[in-house]
């Protein structure tokens, strides 16, 4: 929590971050200090929260695309196979199309 | 195909011009069609409503561009893209993988971008995202040229010819247009 009181005495406004590889507590301040660094971070993270549901809807709208570019991609080669089975080719072991016996 | 083989339309006043721009504006898509038709002097970029091949490249496009003048730019480009990858005679199974082709392209170009702006200000699992996304698109628009490679390199068309009563049998190139015995 970032409000910490000691001792049932005051209200600080506190803020974590990890500093070489440990969590450091810096105390910004008590009452309006402490009120104007809360409403700062608030936004912040407010700001933040908003950024990260816009790139996860933006990543989904991709996603949908990519799904659909992909649906599209596979039809047309599956369509190029069947015209290579057409013209008497077979594909040997999933490797290389090789023309089937008679056909050459 | 339109795209391809375009019929020649009628110079537009710049009256039509104007009014056609607030019929785009306003969602008709077919003013759309038109004005970026009427944007290029030699005007093949045509798309038919009708060829699902032609919507899922229109759309990758209008997703990849901001801008009218950018899409119609980039329709260019993509134009001149078919035309350099069909070479003179394409078969109809050939036509259909370069459509597929300049899609995956149109659609790889628009996550690199995207790829590219995450590097700076996206979040790590929006870069995973678009990583992911990136290499799906590069391996599907390499696919496409493999499988354009391959039916380029095994269905050629067979002709026969008949010189002094024996038959000759002639492999034509669809690609090259080169006879080859």
């Amino acid at each position: 929590m970032p409000w910490e009181t000691r001792n049932g005495k005051g209200r600080y406004y506190t803020r974590n971050r990890r500093e070489g590889g440990r969590f450091v507590r810096e105390y910004l301040g008590t009452g309006e200090y402490g009120e104007y660094f809360a409403a700062v971070d608030a936004q912040a993270r407010a700001e933040r929260i908003e950024r990260a549901d816009a790139e996860r809807a933006a990543i989904a709208d991709l996603t949908d695309l990519d799904r659909r570019v992909a649906v599209y991609a596979t039809s047309v080669k599956a369509a190029a196979h069947e015209a290579l089975v057409a013209a008497g080719y077979k594909r040997h072991e999933r490797g290389e199309w090789r023309k089937t016996r008679g056909q050459a | 195909m339109a795209r391809r083989n375009p019929a020649p339309k009628p110079e537009r006043t710049p009256e039509e011009k104007a009014q056609l721009r607030l019929l785009a504006d306003g969602g008709d898509l077919e003013a759309l069609d038109e004005l970026i038709d009427q944007h290029h002097d030699n005007d093949y970029v045509v798309i038919e409503a009708g060829d699902l091949a032609a919507r899922a490249e229109r759309d990758v496009i209008q997703l990849a561009t901001t801008t009218m003048r950018e899409e119609a730019e980039v329709a260019r480009y993509v134009a001149q893209m078919r035309t350099d990858l069909d070479g003179p005679a394409p078969s109809p199974p050939e036509r259909l993988i370069i459509d597929c082709i300049v899609t995956c392209w149109a659609y790889l170009s628009y996550v690199q971008g995207k790829w590219v702006r995450a590097q700076k200000e996206g979040s790590v699992a929006t870069q995973k995202d678009l990583e992911h996304l990136l290499n799906g698109a590069q391996r599907r628009y390499l696919d496409a040229h493999k499988t354009l490679a391959q039916v380029r390199r095994l269905i050629v068309p067979v002709v026969q010819l008949n010189m002094a009563n024996q038959q000759v049998n002639v492999v034509v190139g669809s690609s090259d247009g080169e006879l080859y015995p």
